[in-house]
């Protein structure tokens, strides 16, 4: 009530008013579950003057189908103000760390929206928190304080994307109290025009989880808190752009769980002008390493232990748009694959076409075999506002 | 006898000059603007006829080493609120951002897509970009082809998807009025038409320009709805902290 008694006085004392969104309705065919029909959108309200800004993100997702895909949730809220070389935002907030396509190791502070779609990296949850930036010349300090721990949901059986096979109890099991705050503190700069590097540290709630039974047959997720040094480098080289996303993790002891790293490499190139048509091409690997012995492969991260990820988009540049992706994530060590293909098309301005195709291919008892079907095609039309 | 001396004199004085020098009145022609803003709409036409629309709010400071610009697209909705940073540099690479609201990334562009396609348009992103003459060589001697130098010009950036243009520039105005494009392999890519401009504050600013791809048949249509120059806009407004 609260929230919203802010938010109305909000409107009251901002005038220029937004309103934007999208909604998706699709089907999806997959191999060994019955196949669903989707509803999704969001509604964005936004409401700006020169120095303050208030929006609000709101999404649903309603399957006909699977009873644990439909939930209706405030994806974001936040307030800015932008006073001179600082600006201060509170509120349920998104952000966005790292500079690799595939997968994003330095992505910590918010949560993913499995019930969404696991391997979107757009489906994402606002936290709540404070978020403040300090813009010196070329350079920025950020704090961002996230105030509480949400409980999170997962899709369990029998949804196709599944996460168990176990009763979940989504009630969030923290070390300390959910408010206990999580710190995240980035210093980005630019040492040269084609060289951007961003150094963070971390200190509260790791984006890593751990699953425990809280019975025979019902597991719940344990939040324990760490301490997180990142790095992101993108560096312009002649035609390509590199990239680098590095996370040291520590844990403290007597979790089970050891200290551990995530690194991820990769190389972008792009080539235009191809009989009308622009291609670009991606190539990233990705490690993660423990340092010590350790309970493993407890959150979905790890499927991120030794692979290789290569991709096309190639982009038509005809009047709707069309763009199609490709991808494979190929993992070295055990030799399993993740295949994704998915197209996109704008017709009559306001509508969006997509289709995709995922196949997964999975070893038996691997947190890639958890996630759930492995084929599945979707496609929906979109009207976006 | 009157008609037929300044004819001849015309001619002598338009004949006096070299390419370089119509080439630097040209982007002096329009020049001084400061700083603007402008809603743009573009119109992108396939070669069965069937077109498109793109809204954008285009924001610049003109600076002698190269402007900086920040485009944000307004229209169709599924791109909305996307806003691409550049800033250019005369005899270097030039620093890109594309900032996507739906991840709430910012994305750093590597220049090599300066021939890439504009939004999926005709117009390349070194279209768009500001005409700088000291961005290109020229071939001496000039020609005057009815009361318009032809301005031969080969981009200095090997980066550049052309590899030779050719301007039609107004010898009263020196406002560009045509021009052919010809692609790295020397064939005859793109025309490009400046079929309006106005005065705004004794600067001269294009209202509308349309570019035709002679090899696909498709073209766009840039047209400026609301143009304002001398504007306040600070470089900080142009920058990296305007992405988000």
């Amino acid at each position: 009530m609260k929230v919203l008694v802010c938010f109305l006085a909000c409107l009251y004392a901002l005038h220029a008013m937004n309103l934007s969104g999208d909604i998706r309705v699709g089907h999806g065919d997959y191999d060994s579950y019955p196949t669903e029909s989707v509803a999704t959108g969001e509604l964005k309200v936004q409401l700006k003057n020169e120095t303050t800004q208030v929006h609000a993100i709101a999404e649903f997702l309603y399957s006909d189908r699977y009873e644990q895909r439909r939930y209706a949730l405030l994806r974001e809220l936040e307030l800015r103000r932008d006073i001179g070389s600082y600006s201060l935002s509170l509120g349920k907030t998104i952000r966005f760390l790292g500079a690799l396509e595939g997968y994003n190791v330095t992505d910590i502070y918010n949560r993913k929206n499995y019930l969404l779609d696991p391997f979107s990296k757009s489906a994402k949850l606002g936290t709540w928190g404070a978020h403040a930036i300090v813009y010196l010349d070329e350079a920025s300090v950020s704090v961002s304080v996230k105030l509480y721990e949400e409980d999170q949901k997962y899709p369990t059986y029998p949804t196709p994307y599944r996460f168990f096979s176990w009763h979940y109890d989504e009630s969030l099991n923290a070390e300390q109290s959910r408010y206990s705050p999580s710190v995240l503190g980035v210093y980005t700069f630019a040492p040269t025009d084609f060289l951007e590097i961003q150094a963070g540290v971390f200190q509260g709630y790791d984006s890593k989880r751990t699953f425990s039974f809280s019975n025979a047959t019902t597991i719940a997720q344990n939040a324990y808190r760490a301490t997180k040094a990142l790095l992101v480098l993108n560096a312009v080289f002649q035609e390509s752009i590199l990239k680098l996303e590095a996370v040291y993790t520590d844990v403290a002891k007597g979790k089970n769980l050891s200290d551990y790293v995530q690194i991820g490499v990769g190389a972008e190139h792009g080539m235009y002008n191809i009989f009308g048509t622009d291609l670009g091409m991606y190539g990233e690997y990705y490690h993660y390493g423990y340092l010590g012995e350790s309970m493993k492969n407890v959150d979905l991260s790890e499927i991120y232990d030794n692979d290789i990820f290569l991709a096309l988009k190639w982009n038509l540049n005809d009047v709707g748009s069309t763009q199609i992706k490709g991808g494979v994530l190929h993992d070295i060590k055990r030799g399993e694959r993740v295949v994704r293909i998915e197209s996109s098309s704008r017709f009559f301005e306001m509508f969006t076409v997509d289709a995709a195709f995922l196949q997964t291919l999975a070893k038996k008892d691997t947190p890639l075999h958890f996630t759930g079907d492995m084929q599945r095609v979707t496609f929906g039309l979109t009207y976006n506002f | 006898m009157r008609k037929l001396i300044f004819i001849v004199g015309l001619s002598a004085v338009l004949s006096a000059q070299n390419t370089f020098d119509v080439a630097r009145k040209s982007f002096e022609a329009m020049s001084g603007y400061k700083s603007s803003l402008s809603k743009t709409t573009m119109t992108l036409r396939d070669a069965n006829g069937h077109e498109n629309i793109r809204k954008l709010e285009i924001k610049k400071i003109e600076q002698s080493d190269g402007d900086r610009s920040l485009i944000t697209f307004l229209y169709p909705p599924d791109i909305k609120e996307t806003k691409l940073l550049s800033i250019e540099k005369i005899e270097e690479d030039d620093l890109q951002w594309l900032y996507m609201p739906a991840l709430k990334r910012t994305k750093r562009i590597a220049s090599s897509n300066k021939s890439g396609s504009f939004m999926a348009s005709e117009f390349s992103y070194e279209d768009i970009a500001a005409q700088n003459y000291k961005k290109f060589t020229y071939q001496e001697p000039l020609k005057v082809v009815a009361n318009e130098f032809e301005v031969v010009r080969f981009p200095k950036d090997t980066k550049s998807g052309y590899s030779k243009q050719i301007l039609y520039i107004d010898a009263t105005t020196y406002l560009p009025r045509f021009g052919i494009y010809y692609d790295k392999v020397g064939k005859h890519y793109k025309e490009i038409r400046f079929l309006e401009y106005k005065k705004i504050k004794n600067i001269w600013r294009a209202v509308r320009i349309e570019i035709k791809n002679v090899q696909t048949f498709k073209s766009s249509e840039l047209y400026w709805e609301e143009d304002n120059i001398y504007v306040e806009i600070s470089a900080d407004e142009i920058s990296q902290r305007a992405l988000r």
